[in-house]
């Protein structure tokens, strides 16, 4: 039923004209975290990913998407 | 503000670096201080067990070096508040906290496990002191180890 979380992370900043250190800063991490999110190694909390998103400006689902989610868009 | 980001980002890593290598000289210290203590308790009066007591002006040497390391690390620090910001970031960081949870379940099953060989000392012609002294210091130093090198590990980018 649950699928995995897929992210669109290292799109949307590139969007945003950001590197992986400017976001990790304005979002309170380090430049691991974000690493780690884009490469799919680890989950972020509700609360990262909604500062993620308010630092990207764009709603969370633009960034964190499940598995199911996005082979339905297809 | 992209300089100012661009100096917290600096700090932050700079903070990181710092800590793997403070966790690389603990682990160092912790191994040594056990190597010793098992030394002590299997061969006492051997190189590795009386080396302390040999060379009692190491310990202050060493203090000396970790006191101007730790200077020379906190050097073009900024302000109170900044350092602050850097090392709430630090410490908060959530891929740096899961980490150290994974290495923390790690150590502890490798603490678990090493009981097993460990019990066999028991079985061993050492004297009950020497058990339980070696016994102690290799789970203490096994859990210490297994900790700081699995979240080295894992840490890394």
């Amino acid at each position: 039923m649950a699928g995995e979380l897929r992210n669109r992370l290292k799109v949307q900043r590139a969007i945003c004209d950001l590197t992986q250190a400017e976001l990790a800063v304005q979002a309170g991490v380090t430049r691991k975290s974000v690493n780690a999110i884009e490469t799919g190694r680890m989950v972020p909390s509700v609360l990262l990913a909604l500062k993620l998103a308010r630092v990207l400006e764009v709603p969370i689902e633009t960034i964190f998407m499940l598995d199911a989610d996005r082979e339905t868009e297809k | 503000m992209d300089n100012t980001n661009d100096s917290i980002s600096d700090r932050v890593e700079r903070s990181l670096r710092t800590s793997r290598r403070a966790l690389i000289v603990v682990l160092i210290g912790v191994l040594i201080a056990a190597v010793t203590l098992i030394a002590h308790a299997l061969r006492p009066g051997s190189f590795l067990s009386d080396w302390p007591s040999k060379a009692p002006w190491l310990i202050p040497v060493a203090i000396v070096v970790f006191v101007a390391i730790s200077a020379l690390t906190r050097r073009g620090r900024a302000s109170a508040a900044e350092a602050k910001n850097v090392m709430q970031t630090v410490l908060e960081d959530e891929f740096r906290q899961a980490n150290l949870s994974r290495a923390q379940r790690f150590a502890l099953v490798v603490v678990l496990l090493a009981q097993i060989p460990l019990a066999a000392l028991s079985l061993s012609g050492l004297t009950t002191a020497a058990a339980v002294t070696v016994m102690a210091v290799t789970t203490v130093t096994l859990g210490m180890a297994a900790l700081i090198v699995s979240f080295l590990i894992f840490d890394r980018d």
